[in-house]
């Protein structure tokens, strides 16, 4: 089997296009945040992790955010906001 | 600050039928998105039924380079994981049952979501719509508490009688009115997908016109496979496996788990013989309701496509949904405005008409629609259910190893073995075909009572309720 097919050794990161965005586009609210890991398991960039019991975001999210929103929608809490980047920026398809 | 008839949020397939639809009636249109062109931001629907073709002539015309027809779709049943080696596969033409000549020819057109949006969005610039890029709605102008009109990130206003919010998922505009922040995790599919680039010719000898495949396993759901003229989109996991509520409980990561089953060894060789790479990491979430969403209009705003949640209950297919009630809203637009009434009250009409269409009537049973999908999920069932239809197949059609009378007689054994798999998806099946049934004769019932009423109003008589 030849190595490029490969799905163990795709790199996400390597395979998406992303404008970085000027301001913050995703918000945490700690006092909210019950670290249930919802957004850890959710995120298809893993972007965030668990430290000392809340969700962190990672503070590069803005060049690697494919913006899916997946994080928003799997906070029961409420804890995790998310809007749109500026118009322009954020993730770019070519292929979708 | 500009003045507008209507004002499309969003350039995607619904949002451009809407603007077309309105500019040709004679509408001052703008349509906006936040991206640098149609398409850039979206991540799914490359695989759009015959029955857009039925609805909409503009699509009559359209030759695109990605563009490869399906005309066969082949579902492969997988044995569990780690193995994953095809336990059967069911492929299929079209059924010659299918009520319109497009879809006896065809079930689907792969195409590019950067092509198809900038074609439609293309159609709504030729009707005469005014198409504003790179342009992120941030606010809504609201008069006398009804919507009218926009505001941009830049502090921009545009104002119009009606907005239509055809900005996806995770709609801003039915935030900013109030009707929903977001979808629950029960509504939504987190789904992933690896584009793969492909020669034409390689595909064009592998897949041809098996555009659209699945490949289902017990446990995992149907990962998918649909073929480009130049490329190919494997995406997954399955619905079931997708639902955000659904990965939480499961606590998988659902990039790991398609990460790790496109691994199964028929897609391997499948991506090997078409001479496959990797070109793109795609995610999208998608709306998936067992039954319509009713808060999807205001005062002033008209909600479609996956803003209002349409995409159909079994698969989620929402783009056709997003064209159709892209143009329903800006025809129920059109009526308000001329009638200068583009209240709530008066833009209900949108949501009658939209259950009663097409979009609507994918949901009748989509609750019992949903759980066959479900049923994908439980590995035990699954798995059951896949080795029955194999031991039926090879005992009574395929058997070449033991005597055919032998053999062909082990069918009643097979099904009595399999009872209760069989009674657990007569449970499913029974009660959507009822639904569908009462519904069907509830509609006959309907449409005589229209036909009467109408009748009744041109011969001047009373018209009926």
């Amino acid at each position: 089997m030849s190595e490029k097919v490969r799905g163990e050794r795709l790199d996400r990161f390597s395979l998406v296009e992303v404008i970085p965005a000027a301001r913050d586009f995703i918000a945490l609210d700690e006092e909210r945040c019950t670290g249930c890991k919802a957004c850890v398991i959710i995120c298809p960039m893993d972007l965030w992790e668990l430290r000392e019991g809340k969700a962190v975001l990672a503070p590069d999210y803005r060049d690697k955010c494919v913006e899916c929103g997946s994080c928003f929608i799997a906070c029961e809490e409420d804890a995790i906001d998310f809007t749109y980047p500026p118009a322009g920026t954020g993730i770019v398809y070519k292929n979708a | 600050m500009g003045d507008y008839d209507l004002i499309v949020v969003g350039a995607g397939p619904g949002g451009s039928t809407a603007a077309m639809t309105a500019a040709k009636a004679g509408m001052k249109t703008l349509l906006l998105e936040r991206s640098r062109y149609p398409g850039e931001k979206n991540a799914s629907g490359c695989a759009l039924s015959s029955k857009a073709w039925r609805d909409f002539s503009c699509l009559d015309d359209m030759e695109l380079p990605s563009m490869r027809m399906g005309r066969y779709c082949i579902a492969h049943f997988l044995s569990p994981p780690p193995q994953m080696e095809e336990r059967f596969s069911f492929g299929s033409g079209t059924s010659q049952r299918i009520s319109y000549p497009e879809g006896r020819d065809f079930f689907t057109v792969s195409v590019l979501r950067r092509e198809l949006d900038q074609f439609l969005a293309d159609k709504a610039v030729e009707a005469g719509a005014e198409l504003e890029l790179t342009s992120l709605v941030t606010g809504l102008v609201r008069q006398a508490g009804e919507i009218k009109g926009v505001r941009l990130e830049g502090g921009e206003e545009f104002r119009a009688p009606v907005v239509i919010g055809a900005d996806g998922v995770l709609s801003t505009t039915a935030r900013l009115a109030g009707l929903r922040d977001k979808w629950r995790p029960d509504q939504v599919v987190s789904a992933c997908v690896v584009d793969y680039s492909a020669p034409r010719e390689r595909l064009d000898a592998v897949i041809h016109e098996a555009s659209f495949q699945a490949y289902f396993s017990p446990g995992i759901g149907g990962n998918f496979l649909i073929a480009l003229a130049e490329g190919l989109h494997l995406g997954g996991p399955g619905v079931t496996n997708s639902l955000v509520s659904r990965v939480i409980r499961r606590r998988k990561k659902p990039a790991r788990e398609l990460l790790d089953t496109l691994l199964a060894p028929p897609t391997r060789r499948l991506l090997e013989a078409c001479d496959a790479a990797p070109r793109e990491w795609q995610v999208h979430l998608l709306p998936w309701m067992d039954t319509m969403p009713t808060d999807i209009f205001a005062g002033g705003l008209i909600l479609v496509g996956d803003a209002a949640g349409l995409p159909e209950p079994l698969y989620a297919e929402g783009v056709w949904q997003a064209m159709y009630s892209g143009r329903l809203a800006s025809q129920v637009a059109l009526e308000a405005v001329e009638e200068g009434d583009t209240s709530a009250s008066s833009l209900q009409r949108y949501l009658h008409r939209l259950k009663e269409s097409p979009v609507g009537q994918e949901f009748i049973a989509g609750r019992e629609l949903r759980r066959l999908f479900e049923m994908a999920g439980d590995p035990k069932l699954f798995g059951d259910l896949t080795e029955m239809i194999v031991d039926l197949m090879v005992n009574m059609f395929m058997t070449a190893q033991e005597p055919k009378a032998e053999t062909i007689a082990r069918a009643f054994p097979i099904v009595a073995k399999n009872l209760p798999v069989l009674l657990r998806m007569a449970g499913i099946y029974m009660p959507a075909m009822l639904k569908i049934w009462r519904e069907k004769l509830r509609r006959q019932v309907a449409s005589i009572k229209g036909l009467e009423s109408a009748s009744g109003e041109i011969k001047g008589g009373e018209a009926g309720p």
